[in-house]
């Protein structure tokens, strides 16, 4: 009995492996450009989870970001991002991102195309990403996507003070 | 017109730099104050934008001054000039270069801690003065509103002098740096 519930459990913490946890140093983070400067922030609480395959382009990544979390050192910008009018934090509280196809490029980079629904508004998106697996088994990956923030409805007509095209990077963490 | 200054006279770069930074000073503030309550909106971010152009540009300005200033003479204090006011005006420009030198260091550096790098009329983007930090933000904010107030107020001293010298002195003081 008593290895039937070991052999149970390592069956299901496997199954839970397989899922990823993020650890901790991971990131994710904008940045826009506004006035002819750049300006960044990011999102403390995010959760990701990744289809490890030994084969890279079969992975999947779906991603949840809590958009309350936005961080910028700038409170009234903060402030402000949360908004109705730019991400409208208390109707639209969460993010969520789907990959739906990788392909690795010549250079050994990755590309990667997906799904993000943002305020209410679900659109293709595509970037691209490296990869390093440490000693530790983690798996480490950098991504950057760059998204029209328009077409999720977020912020300003104006396009002069602050450009439509919005860089996403994220640095991951995840232990397999 | 002179180039250069001489005992008598402000020359014309003297005199230009002065009259170029009296109005980008008076205008700044005015920005200044205003531009804090505007609503968010586009507009708001084009004229903060515009206020650190311009108070980037005034720091150009006051840099060269300084130079200008180390190399030319300065007019001398008019004859029979109480000591107490050759002191008050020499405490009061003193102040002024101190408050022109360090307005636009601190708004600098405050964008620089609110992580609003400053972009001098979209030409180029002056690198961060300080890390981000949203505490020194506050300092350096603080200190910029400060010294807003104090500039203000020196500003009009420096008027009311050069008032007190034309119209009560009834010496040249004004007027070499208007039309003499």
């Amino acid at each position: 009995m008593k290895c039937f519930v070991v052999s149970f459990l390592s069956l299901f913490v496997s199954v839970v492996s397989f899922a990823s946890t993020l650890e901790a140093g991971s990131k994710l983070e904008f940045e826009a450009i506004q006035n002819g400067a750049a300006v960044s922030g990011e999102f403390k609480k995010f959760d990701v989870q990744a289809l490890f395959n030994d084969d890279i382009e079969k992975m999947q990544f779906t991603t949840v970001v809590d958009i309350t979390s936005l961080y910028a050192t700038y409170e009234e910008v903060q402030t402000n991002l949360q908004s109705a009018e730019w991400l409208d934090a208390p109707s639209f509280a969460t993010a969520k991102y789907q990959s739906s196809k990788i392909t690795q490029n010549s250079d050994g980079t990755f590309s990667i195309l997906g799904e993000l629904l943002l305020k209410g508004i679900t659109q293709p998106i595509s970037g691209k990403f490296t990869v390093v697996e440490n000693a530790e088994s983690r798996f480490v990956a950098d991504f950057e996507f760059n998204l029209n923030r328009l077409d999720y409805n977020v912020g300003w007509q104006d396009t002069n003070v602050v450009k439509n095209e919005v860089k996403i990077t994220s640095h991951l963490i995840l232990k397999k | 017109m002179q180039i250069k200054n001489t005992e008598q006279v402000y020359g014309l770069v003297s005199k230009a730099i002065h009259w170029l930074m009296a109005f980008g000073l008076i205008g700044l503030l005015t920005v200044g104050w205003y531009m804090e309550d505007m609503p968010n909106s586009p507009e708001k971010f084009q004229v903060y934008g515009l206020h650190k152009s311009f108070g980037a540009l005034m720091l150009a300005l006051v840099i060269f001054r300084i130079v200008w200033r180390s190399i030319n003479k300065q007019p001398a204090a008019p004859l029979g000039l109480p000591k107490v006011a050759a002191f008050l005006a020499m405490a009061g420009h003193g102040l002024l270069y101190a408050l022109m030198f360090a307005m636009p260091l601190l708004g600098w550096a405050m964008s620089s801690a609110h992580g609003f790098p400053v972009s001098v009329f979209g030409l180029f983007t002056l690198p961060n003065l300080v890390e981000k930090s949203r505490e020194m933000a506050e300092t350096y904010g603080s200190l910029h509103g400060l010294g807003a107030n104090l500039l203000l107020a020196v500003i009009v001293l420096h008027v009311l002098a050069a008032l007190y010298h034309h119209f009560i002195r009834k010496d040249d003081v004004l007027k070499r740096m208007t039309h003499k």
